[in-house]
């Protein structure tokens, strides 16, 4: 890597102003129509960063949307916090909506309907609260459905369906979901045949799109942020060998820099060294488990250099996916992934 | 003068002589590098390969000297996988164990320029060249062995019998593909150790599942039959496939679909078969063998079909990105 080639950036503040350009621009451009999206990316991506950026950054909200940042609102429901249950869902969504719109007129409950159980009660409170914010205040609501894979693998489908029904609520053009997946929401809604039988698939089953490594300048940023952080104890050409080892992956670049903070390399074969770590194992380990099982096997058969045994398409999708490297050749988009890949049994 | 006086002014002669000559080595740019026995250093000067370097002490000028990378020249032994090759139609891959050691000096046989130009290789693309090596040697004399091998049955047994150890075919092919590599490695810079006793062993042979599935399921029938031969063939097969943990309604199945042999299977709540997905039938029972491409995948629930695998798209990207 030519270390002339980092610019010398103010690490100030964590993101770059066109941090994830492309893909902001998407969730926004989407959101301004009420559209539902579905972003899928690896284990440690930096999906979370989208999300954070999306609910606290004002300045980038208000880049993409001009006027109409204070109206349109991204309430983010963790996948990971759900209790398994449709009640736990709608209370959790209800939570995070009442979040995220807390400036603004709570509706009024009629007191005249009651429930006839739990679920019902959060399902109509979280209906209710919707149509006030979309149709009273005619403000637009994305929904951000993070690390969801657990929920759509789960179900079941009647509980999937209500998100197309708040929409068919009166609330269409003004009510949309951003869902965020480790893996295809086809095979994790394979039991109920979420393909075939879906509305809610429906609604973004055009709009499915690879959430890949970050571009060089936000992986050379997020680093200059980290060095900054630490009072820069790093130099640029050891930044720019940590970029070189995790090609942009978000989670990867955290765990190398702090490792390289730990204990600087002592050798000349960094990739070794680094592969060693118990840390950088368990991050590649993660990656590699969110994979779907024909991409395990792929990548492995790929990285030990049995790419004939691989069909093409597999090898097109993890290219689109970010893992393989745009192009002819078949490179990773990490050496130290390589590595972990290549020290894996056939 | 006393002897003290003298002794102290000859301390700080040579002291004085000492620190000239670390300033003297400092300005003109020299540093050293301790390299330990088992490794080199590739060392360019102003960009150019200047000279392999180690074991031990070795001075570098640190304002036109560079290390390019550190080669490893201890012997080893490494695990490679090859394949997959055919032996009468029935693909097989093998994984290795091959002591073998760097050593490039040797291979240039004091050509200069051969050397600068093995030494521009890291350790991971040495690894590459050696397993394409032994990957080119397989193809060469694998094709050999199994013209000259007579298949006795048509089983998979038989048919791979030239790959196992201890039978003569498997034998003449490792000395061959021993012989090939004695040529072609020295060539990339590496030399099979041939001071081991076993320098090119197997440590596994892999073959596809349905071949090794058919091992199993041939043995445990036939040992069926041997301990109950009064049972009939369907009973057999019964019994064959509780043993294996199959639910019994598979057993039907398995045998509707004439030896092929089911891979998964969904009841309704009544227990009543709603959908299966049956194997093709063994290689063994069919005219000849399909290609790879040709065969109905086994896809299981969490599976991605071929229409699947184009569903993601990549993100626009802007014109004035980067």
């Amino acid at each position: 890597m030519n270390i002339a080639d980092i610019p010398p950036v103010s690490s100030e503040s964590r993101y770059l102003p066109t941090y994830r350009e492309d893909e902001l621009r998407l969730i926004f451009h989407y959101a301004r129509r009420g559209e539902s999206l579905c972003y899928v990316g690896i284990a440690g991506i930096g999906k979370s960063n989208i999300v954070t950026i999306l609910n606290h950054d004002y300045a980038f909200r208000r880049r993409y949307l001009n006027d109409e940042a204070d109206r349109i609102h991204f309430p983010r429901v963790d996948g990971n916090t759900w209790d398994s249950t449709p009640t736990g869902l709608w209370r959790l969504m209800l939570e995070r909506l009442q979040i995220a719109t807390a400036h603004l007129p709570t509706p009024t409950i009629d007191p005249k309907i009651i429930s006839l159980n739990e679920e019902d009660t959060y399902r109509r409170r979280l209906q209710t609260q919707i149509n006030h914010i979309c149709q009273v205040l005619q403000h637009k609501l994305m929904f951000v459905l993070d690390d969801f894979d657990i929920v759509l693998k789960e179900g079941p489908l009647h509980m999937l369906e209500q998100f197309d029904s708040f929409r068919s609520n009166g609330n269409k053009g003004r009510l949309s979901y951003l869902v965020i997946t480790k893996q295809l929401p086809t095979v994790l809604g394979r039991r109920f045949e979420l393909e075939k039988r879906s509305k809610f698939y429906d609604l973004f089953r055009m709009n499915i799109f690879a959430l890949t490594p970050y571009r060089r300048a936000d992986a050379i940023h997020m680093l200059h942020y980290l060095n900054q952080q630490a009072n820069a104890p790093l130099d640029r050409k050891e930044l720019a060998q940590i970029h070189y080892l995790c090609g942009g992956h978000a989670r990867l670049l955290k765990v190398v820099f702090e490792a390289w903070l730990k204990q600087p390399p002592a050798t000349v074969d960094i990739v070794k060294y680094f592969a060693d770590s118990p840390d950088i194992h368990q991050t590649c380990e993660r990656i590699f488990i969110g994979l779907h099982r024909q991409e395990r096997e792929a990548a492995v058969l790929i990285a030990h250099n049995r790419q004939s045994e691989v069909n093409p398409l597999i090898v097109d999708h993890l290219r689109r996916r970010g893992l393989l490297k745009e192009g002819d050749s078949l490179e990773w988009f990490s050496p130290l992934w390589a590595e972990f890949l290549r020290r894996k049994r056939l | 003068m006393s002897g003290a006086g003298e002794g102290f002014w000859i301390f700080v002669g040579l002291l004085v002589i000492v620190l000239v000559g670390v300033f003297a080595a400092y300005v003109l740019g020299f540093t050293f590098r301790l390299v330990k026995q088992e490794k080199r250093l590739v060392i360019y000067r102003l960009g150019v390969f200047y000279k392999l370097a180690g074991p031990g002490l070795v001075a570098l000028n640190r304002h036109t000297d560079t290390v390019e990378r550190e080669i490893t020249v201890r012997s080893d032994q490494k695990e490679y996988v090859v394949g997959p090759y055919f032996m009468h139609g029935v693909p097989f891959s093998y994984v290795l164990l091959l002591w073998r050691r760097v050593d490039l000096v040797k291979a240039a046989g004091g050509d200069r320029e051969k050397l600068a130009a093995l030494a521009q290789y890291d350790e991971e693309q040495r690894e590459m060249q050696i397993r394409n090596k032994l990957h080119e040697a397989f193809l060469k004399w694998v094709p050999q062995i199994e013209k000259a091998h007579k298949v006795k049955g048509d089983s998979f047994a038989e048919k791979l019998m030239p790959i196992f150890p201890g039978e003569p075919e498997c034998e003449r092919l490792f000395q061959c593909v021993l012989q090939e590599l004695q040529k072609t490695l020295p060539t990339i810079g590496v030399f099979p150790d041939m001071q081991q006793t076993s320098v090119l062993s197997i440590k596994n042979i892999i073959v596809p599942p349905e071949v090794s599935a058919g091992f199993s399921d041939a043995r445990s029938l036939a040992l069926l039959r041997e301990q109950f031969p009064g049972l009939s063939e369907d009973m057999l097969l019964h019994a064959h496939a509780l043993n294996k943990g199959v639910h019994p309604r598979m057993t039907r199945l398995y045998m509707e679909s004439e030896g092929g042999a089911v891979s998964s299977v969904r009841l309704d709540d009544e227990g009543e078969i709603k959908a299966a997905r049956v194997m093709p039938a063994p290689l063994e029972d069919r005219p000849s063998a399909p290609s790879r491409n040709e065969r109905e995948p086994v896809l299981s629930d969490d599976d991605l079909n071929e229409a699947e695998w184009k569903i993601l798209k990549p993100i626009p990207r802007a014109k004035t990105g980067s």
